[in-house]
C-alpha cells in the first residue's frame, strides 16, 4: 500500500514538472500576435550625365596663320535623369600658347546654342532638363592673333575642354 | 408450533432475499447535465491605411515613395533645396479591430536592393502618435553620419525604442508619420541606385512580447 502511493506520488511530481517544463518551453511563443506590411515603399536616386559629341578633334588647327581663328564645335548631351547645371572650362597649352608674348593663341570666345559669353575662359550655363532638350551645341573659338610673328611659326598647341555637370540647387 | 416457527423463519430469510435482489435498483436517480459550454479563443486584428489605401486587414503599399531623387538634405538639417522627388512626408494609420485588444505595438524596418542607400535616407521626422520616446531625435546614430536614418532607424540597437509602443485602443487609430529626404551627403555611388522598404507592424498580445 505504502508502495502504490510512492509510485502514485513520483508520477504525479513527473508529470506536473513535464507539464511545467513545457510551459516554459513553449509559453513565450503562444501569444496571440497580428502584424501588417507596408510594402514597395521605394526609394530611387536620379542620375546626372552628360557626354561631349567629340572627345578629340584636330581639324583646322593644323596650319594656323596669324590672323587666323578655328572653331571646335561641340554637342554637349544630358543623358541622365536629373536636372543640371554646367560649367565650360577651357585650356590652350603647348608652345602656340606661349610662343610670342600677348600675341600667342588663345581661346576667343565661347558660345552655347549660338549665344556669346564675354568671359571665354569659364563660364556657366543652364542646360535644359534632361528629356524636355537634352543637348546644347557649345562652340569653341581659338585664336592666333594677327601679331603672332614668326616664333610661333611650325608650333603646335592643344585645347582642353571640360564640362563638368552638377545637380540644379 | 415449531414446524410453524422454521416455515416462518424460511418465508422471512426468502422476502428478506428478494428486498436484497431487487432493494439496490429500486432507489430513485437524477442526473443534470451542463450542455453547450462552448470555448472560443478571441482574435487579434488590425488594419492600416495611408493616404490613398484601406483601411484594410492585408498589405498595403507604397507609402513612402521616392523617385529620381537627387541629394538636397543638408547636414545641418536644410531642406530648401529638396523638390518633391527628393522628400516625402507620409503616413500610415493602424486601426485595431481584434476582439482582444493586445498589449502593445512592435514595428520593423526591411531593406532590399541597394540597400546602402539606407544611410542616405533622411529622416526629418519620426512620430508615433505622439509618443515622444519613438522620435527622429531619440534614435541612436548607428553609423555614426550625424544625423538620424533609415539605416539607424532598422539598425538592432534601435530595435528597443520600436518595441513596447502603445497599442491601438478599440476606436481610433494610431499613426505612423515619417518625412524622408535623400541627404547631400550621398556622393556619386549612389546615382541612379534603388532601395525598397517593408515597414511590418506587430500588435502584441503580451507584454512578454
Amino acid at each position: 500500500m505504502l508502495k502504490k502511493s510512492t509510485t502514485k506520488l513520483a508520477m504525479s511530481i513527473l508529470l506536473i514538472v513535464v507539464a511545467a517544463v513545457t510551459l516554459v518551453g513553449f509559453g513565450t511563443f503562444a501569444y496571440f500576435s497580428d502584424s501588417e506590411n507596408s510594402t514597395d515603399n521605394v526609394f530611387t536616386a536620379g542620375t546626372l550625365e552628360v557626354t561631349l559629341g567629340a572627345s578629340s578633334w584636330s581639324a583646322g588647327f593644323d596650319n594656323m596663320a596669324p590672323g587666323d581663328t578655328v572653331i571646335l564645335p561641340l554637342t554637349l548631351e544630358s543623358i541622365g535623369s536629373l536636372p543640371l547645371d554646367y560649367t565650360i572650362t577651357t585650356e590652350v597649352s603647348g608652345e602656340l600658347s606661349s610662343c610670342h608674348t600677348g600675341y600667342s593663341a588663345y581661346v576667343s570666345a565661347v558660345r552655347v546654342d549660338g549665344a556669346d559669353y564675354s568671359v571665354p575662359e569659364s563660364l556657366s550655363a543652364s542646360s535644359a532638363h534632361g528629356g524636355l532638350d537634352p543637348s546644347d551645341n557649345i562652340e569653341v573659338d581659338i585664336t592666333l592673333p594677327a601679331g603672332a610673328g614668326n616664333s610661333c611659326q611650325s608650333k603646335s598647341g592643344t585645347l582642353n575642354v571640360t564640362v563638368t555637370a552638377d545637380q540644379q540647387t | 408450533m415449531h414446524k410453524r416457527n422454521i416455515t416462518a423463519g424460511l418465508l422471512f430469510i426468502i422476502v428478506a432475499l428478494a428486498l436484497v435482489g431487487t432493494g439496490t435498483y429500486a432507489y430513485f436517480s437524477d442526473t443534470a447535465s451542463s450542455t453547450g459550454n462552448s470555448f472560443t479563443s478571441g482574435s487579434m486584428g488590425m488594419k492600416q491605411a495611408d493616404d490613398d489605401e484601406g483601411p484594410v486587414d492585408a498589405t498595403i503599399s507604397e507609402t513612402w515613395v521616392m523617385e529620381n531623387m537627387q541629394p538636397c538634405v543638408t547636414v545641418a538639417g536644410d531642406v530648401s533645396s529638396c523638390d518633391s522627388n527628393s522628400r516625402t512626408l507620409n503616413t500610415i494609420s493602424y486601426y485595431n479591430h481584434g476582439s482582444i485588444l493586445g498589449d502593445h505595438m512592435e514595428f520593423s524596418f526591411s531593406f532590399s536592393g541597394d540597400v546602402a542607400m539606407a544611410e542616405y535616407i533622411r529622416i526629418l521626422h519620426l512620430q508615433y502618435d505622439g509618443y515622444i520616446p519613438l522620435s527622429a531625435g531619440s534614435l541612436s546614430d548607428t553609423n555614426g553620419n550625424g544625423y538620424p536614418d533609415l539605416e539607424d532607424l532598422a539598425s538592432p540597437l534601435n530595435s528597443s525604442k520600436l518595441d513596447n509602443l502603445p497599442k491601438v485602443n478599440a476606436l481610433g487609430h494610431r499613426d505612423l508619420t515619417m518625412d524622408l529626404g535623400f541627404s547631400s551627403t550621398a556622393g556619386n555611388t549612389m546615382q541612379g541606385k534603388s532601395m525598397t522598404m517593408v515597414v511590418t507592424a506587430t500588435l502584441n498580445q503580451d507584454a512578454s512580447q
